[in-house]
C-alpha cells in the first residue's frame, strides 16, 4: 500500500510540475518548516498584541515619559526612577505623595481581597457540603445559584448600587423598615465602601467556590466514607480527615484564581463607588487606571504595573508551592 | 506534496490578510493649513492660515465629487444629539458628532490629540484649553474669529472662557458652542403652599430647604450633584465653587498662583460650612449623587429643589420622564454676599491634526452664525450671543430660557492652566467628605490648599507664567 501510494505520488508530481517535480521544487518545505508556518500567523499576532505590548510597556516603565505631554517624542530612560516614586523613594513632593499614595491603595487592595476570597472560600465551600447530595430540584438549584458569575461585572455593580442606595435600596429597606435597624449609607462613608465592594463581589464569585469545590467533592472516593463507617467514625472525624485533605488541592487552586483576579478588580470600583469617598475604594488597578489614563504619566504607571505584577506572581508562587506541598504529602 | 502547496498558499494568504489588516489606514497627510504644528511655548509661532479658510477652493467638479468629512467629540446628554440633529442640516460637509460617555470624554479627547488623528473639531470643557494649547493640539483661531465671527455680540466671559489662552491675551483657540450655567429648580406648587418666594440667597434658600425636610409636604429640601468620586469629573467642585465666591472667597490668586490662604479663608470656610448644612436637607445617602440622581429627586417627588445645569433642563420639563414636570418652576441660583454663579458650557476648537482644516473653519463659520444659532435654541442649546440671548425665539424656546438669559450675565470660571485635572483631584475628594461630615471643613480646606499649592509650585518654579 505505502509503495503504490509513493508511486501515484511520483505521477502526480510529473502531471503537474515543470521542469522540476513538485517534490523537488518543494524539497525546503519540510515538516518543521510547515508547521512553523502553520503556527506563524497565531505567533505574529501574539507579538503585536500581547508580547510588544508587553515588552514596550516594561520599557516605558524605565522612562517617565507622557502618551500625552510627550506625544511624538522618544522615551528618554531615566533608569529606576519610576519605580523609586512608586515605591516612595521619590524627591520632590508630588514623587513622596506617590510613594504614600501607592502604599495605600496596596493597603485597600488587601483591605478587599482578604476579606472577599475568606468569605467566598467559607461560603462556596459550605454550599457545596449543602449541595453534595443527591435531593429533588438540585440541579435546579445549582443552574440559579450559578447566574451571578454569568453576570457582566459592570451590571452586578449596577444592581448593587441601587440596592444599597441609602434611601431607596432594598438592603436599607430591608435592614431599616422590616428589621428596624439605622440606614446603612454604604456607598459614602469612608469605612464602610469597601464592604459594599465586597459583597458585591462575593455575591458574583462565590458560585465559582461553590462549583470548584463541589468538584472537589464529588472526587472524594466513597469507598473511604465506607470505611470510615465502619470504623463508626464521626462526622467531623470524616470532615476533618477524609473530606478536607481531599478537597484541600482544589480549594487552594479556586483561592488562588479568586485571589488573583479579586487583585485586578476594576469595574465594580468604577460603578460602585467610583473610588470614593475620599479614595477609600481605590483599590491597585483603579489607581493604575487613574495614573495612566487621567494623569496619562505614562512611565510611572508602567512601573506600577509591573510592581503589581511582581507582587501577583510573588502571592501566587506562594500558593502553588503550598498546593504542590500538599500534592507531595498525597 | 500538492496538500503542502495548498497548506503553504493558505498560510501566505492569512499572512498577506493580516499585514493588511494590521496596516491601517493611508499614512497621515499633513494638515493643509498648519504646516506644522504649532510649538507649546509659542502656540502662535506657525500659525495656520485660519483666516481665509477658503483659499484654496477646491474646483466646482471636485467639490461636486464628495464632500469632506468631518467629526466631533463630546460627552453623551441631550445637546451632543442635538448638535448632531443640527449638523444634519451642514450640506457642505457630513458631520459625525461623537457623543463618549462623560467619564471617558477628557481620555478620548486628548488620547486622540495624542495619536495626532481621531476628531476634526474637538468640544472641550473650558478648563482644558490650556492643556490643549500648550500641548499644541488645537488651531489658533483668533484671525479666524476676527475675520468671520461676530465676537462683539458674545458674552465676555464666555468668549473668554471657552477659547482664550493665556486669559486676557485675546488669543482664542475656541469659541462657544453650547453656554452654559446652573439654575435653580424648585417645586413651584409646594413654593405656592407653604408661601414662599424663590430664594434671591443662598441663605434664604437653606431656610427654606430645612422648612421642606422637617414638613409633611415633602420629604427632602435641597439636592445637588455632591459626587466626588473621580467618575464625576467636576461635579462636587462646580457645585461649591459658587457658594465659595458668593460667599466672598476665591479658589486662589490667578495672579501669583498662589493657593494657600486663599483658598482656606475664612469665606470659604463659610461656604464650606454652609453646603454642609444645606446637604443635610436632602435625600439620606445622596453625597455620591450625580446628574442622573438629581433629575431623579426632583422628578420622582422626593425633593424640593435643586441647583443643576441648564443643559439637564430638557429632562425636567418631559412628562413621560419627569413625574413632577407640570408642577415644577425655574429660576436664577441665588447669590449671598455677592452673585455669582459657575459657569459651565463649552468651546469648539479644531484639533491640530485635523485633515480638513478648511472644512472645519467653515462649519464653525455656519454653525455660530445667527440664524443657526437661533436653530439652536429651537432644538434646546444655550447660544453665548447677546442677540441670540434677547431674541424671542430663544426666550419662548423652553420655560428655563428666560432664567438663563439672566443667569449667564453672572457667571464664573475657574481655573484653565494645564495642571486643571490634578488641582481638581483634591478639590473634588476632599470638598465631599466635609459637606457629608467626615471631615473638618477647616482640614479639608487646609488640604487642598496644601496639595493644590505643591501643584502648582512644581508646575511654575519660577512663578506664573508671563
Amino acid at each position: 500500500m505505502v509503495n503504490s501510494g509513493l508511486t501515484q505520488n511520483n505521477q502526480l508530481d510529473k502531471e503537474h510540475s515543470g521542469d522540476k517535480p513538485l517534490r523537488v521544487r518543494f524539497r525546503w518545505l519540510t515538516d518543521n518548516r510547515m508547521s512553523f508556518l502553520f503556527l506563524s500567523p497565531t505567533m505574529l499576532l501574539l507579538l503585536f498584541i500581547a508580547i510588544f505590548p508587553l515588552i514596550w510597556s516594561l520599557r516605558l516603565s524605565f522612562t517617565d515619559w507622557s502618551v500625552i505631554g510627550d506625544a511624538g517624542k522618544i522615551p528618554e530612560p531615566v533608569g529606576f526612577h519610576s519605580y523609586g516614586t512608586a515605591l516612595g523613594l521619590g524627591e520632590t513632593r508630588t514623587e513622596k505623595r506617590v510613594g504614600v499614595e501607592v502604599a495605600e491603595r496596596f493597603a485597600i487592595t488587601g483591605q478587599f481581597v482578604l476579606p472577599t476570597v475568606i468569605i467566598e472560600l467559607l461560603l462556596g465551600f459550605g454550599l457545596a457540603m449543602l449541595l453534595n447530595r443527591k435531593f429533588l430540584g438540585r440541579g435546579l438549584l445549582m443552574t440559579v445559584m450559578l447566574i451571578p458569575m454569568m453576570l457582566t461585572p459592570v451590571i452586578v455593580a449596577l444592581y448593587w448600587k441601587y440596592m444599597l442606595r441609602t434611601d431607596i435600596g432594598v438592603i436599607n429597606y430591608l435592614i431599616h423598615d422590616i428589621f428596624g435597624g439605622p440606614r446603612i449609607d454604604w456607598l459614602n462613608q469612608i469605612k464602610i465602601a469597601i464592604w459594599a465592594l465586597v459583597l458585591a463581589d462575593v455575591w458574583m464569585w462565590t458560585p465559582f467556590m461553590m462549583l470548584i469545590s463541589l468538584a472537589g467533592l464529588s472526587a472524594v472516593p466513597k469507598y473511604l466514607y465506607e470505611a470510615a463507617d465502619v470504623d463508626q467514625a464521626s462526622a467531623w472525624f470524616k470532615f476533618r480527615h477524609i473530606t478536607l485533605p481531599m478537597v484541600t488541592p482544589l480549594l487552594l487552586i479556586a483561592v488562588l484564581f479568586r485571589t488573583m483576579d479579586a487583585y485586578r478588580l476594576f469595574d465594580q470600583a468604577w460603578v460602585l463607588t467610583g473610588g470614593g469617598p475620599g479614595g477609600s475604594t481605590e483599590v491597585m488597578s483603579f489607581y493604575l487606571y487613574l495614573v495612566a489614563f487621567k494623569d496619562f504619566e505614562t512611565g510611572l504607571a508602567s512601573a506600577i504595573g509591573y510592581i503589581m505584577l511582581i507582587v501577583i506572581i510573588a502571592l501566587a508562587n506562594l500558593l502553588i508551592r503550598k498546593i504542590n506541598e500538599i500534592a507531595d504529602e498525597g | 506534496m500538492h496538500k503542502r502547496l495548498f497548506w503553504l498558499i493558505t498560510c501566505l494568504l492569512v499572512l498577506t490578510m493580516v499585514a493588511v489588516g494590521c496596516g491601517g489606514g493611508a499614512t497621515p497627510v499633513p494638515q493643509q493649513p498648519p504646516a506644522e504644528e504649532p510649538k507649546a511655548e509659542e502656540p502662535k509661532a506657525e500659525e495656520p492660515k485660519a483666516e481665509e479658510p477658503k483659499a484654496e477652493e477646491p474646483k466646482a467638479e471636485e467639490a461636486m465629487e464628495e464632500k469632506p468629512d468631518l467629526t466631533i467629540i463630546w460627552f453623551a446628554w441631550q445637546p451632543c444629539e442635538a448638535l448632531g440633529e443640527l449638523s444634519a442640516q451642514y450640506e457642505a460637509a457630513n458631520v459625525t458628532v461623537n457623543c463618549v460617555p462623560i467619564s471617558e470624554w477628557y481620555n478620548t479627547t486628548f488620547t486622540d490629540f495624542a495619536a495626532q488623528g481621531g476628531a476634526d473639531l474637538v468640544i472641550m470643557d473650558s478648563q482644558w484649553i490650556g492643556e490643549a494649547v500648550v500641548g499644541g493640539h488645537v488651531m489658533d483661531l483668533t484671525d479666524f474669529m476676527a475675520a468671520n465671527i461676530e465676537v462683539d455680540d458674545y458674552v465676555p466671559a464666555a468668549l473668554s472662557a471657552y477659547g482664550e489662552y493665556p486669559p486676557g491675551s485675546q488669543n482664542y483657540y475656541g469659541v462657544a458652542i453650547e453656554g452654559d450655567t446652573q439654575m435653580l429648580v424648585y417645586r413651584k406648587d409646594l413654593f405656592e403652599e407653604a408661601g414662599f418666594a424663590p430664594p434671591q440667597t443662598w441663605t434664604e434658600l437653606l431656610e427654606q430647604a430645612q422648612f421642606f425636610k422637617d414638613s409633611d409636604l415633602i420629604e427632602n429640601g435641597y439636592t445637588t450633584f455632591w459626587c466626588g468620586d473621580v467618575a464625576c469629573y467636576d461635579q462636587m467642585a462646580t457645585v461649591w465653587n459658587q457658594m465659595a465666591w458668593s460667599f466672598g472667597g476665591a479658589l486662589w490668586d490667578p495672579n501669583t498662583y498662589q493657593v494657600d490662604g486663599v483658598l482656606n479663608s475664612p469665606e470659604n470656610l463659610a461656604a464650606l460650612e454652609f453646603a454642609a448644612e444645606l446637604f443635610k436637607t436632602g435625600p439620606e445617602g445622596s453625597a455620591n449623587f450625580s446628574f442622573d440622581q438629581t433629575v431623579g429627586a426632583v422628578c420622582s417627588g422626593s425633593t424640593a429643589m435643586t441647583t443643576i445645569w441648564f443643559g439637564f433642563g430638557a429632562a425636567f420639563i418631559d412628562p413621560d420622564g419627569c413625574a413632577e414636570s407640570g408642577n415644577l418652576a425655574f429660576g436664577v441660583v441665588p447669590g449671598e454676599k455677592e452673585h455669582v454663579i459657575s459657569l459651565g458650557g463649552m468651546g469648539l476648537s479644531v484639533s491640530s491634526y485635523t485633515k480638513n482644516p478648511d472644512a472645519a473653519l467653515d462649519y464653525i463659520k455656519w454653525v455660530e452664525s445667527e440664524d443657526i444659532q437661533l436653530e439652536w435654541a429651537k432644538l434646546g442649546g444655550f447660544s453665548a450671543r447677546k442677540s441670540i440671548l434677547a431674541s424671542d425665539t430663544f426666550i419662548n424656546a423652553t420655560p428655563y430660557n428666560p432664567a438663563f438669559a439672566e443667569s449667564y450675565l453672572l457667571v464664573k470660571d475657574f481655573w484653565n492652566v494645564p495642571e486643571y485635572a490634578a488641582l481638581l483631584e483634591p478639590q473634588m475628594k476632599y470638598l465631599n467628605l466635609a459637606v457629608s461630615g467626615q471631615m473638618d471643613p477647616q482640614e479639608a480646606l487646609d488640604e487642598i490648599a496644601i496639595e493644590q499649592q505643591e501643584i502648582l509650585d512644581e508646575a511654575y518654579p519660577g512663578g506664573p507664567p508671563q
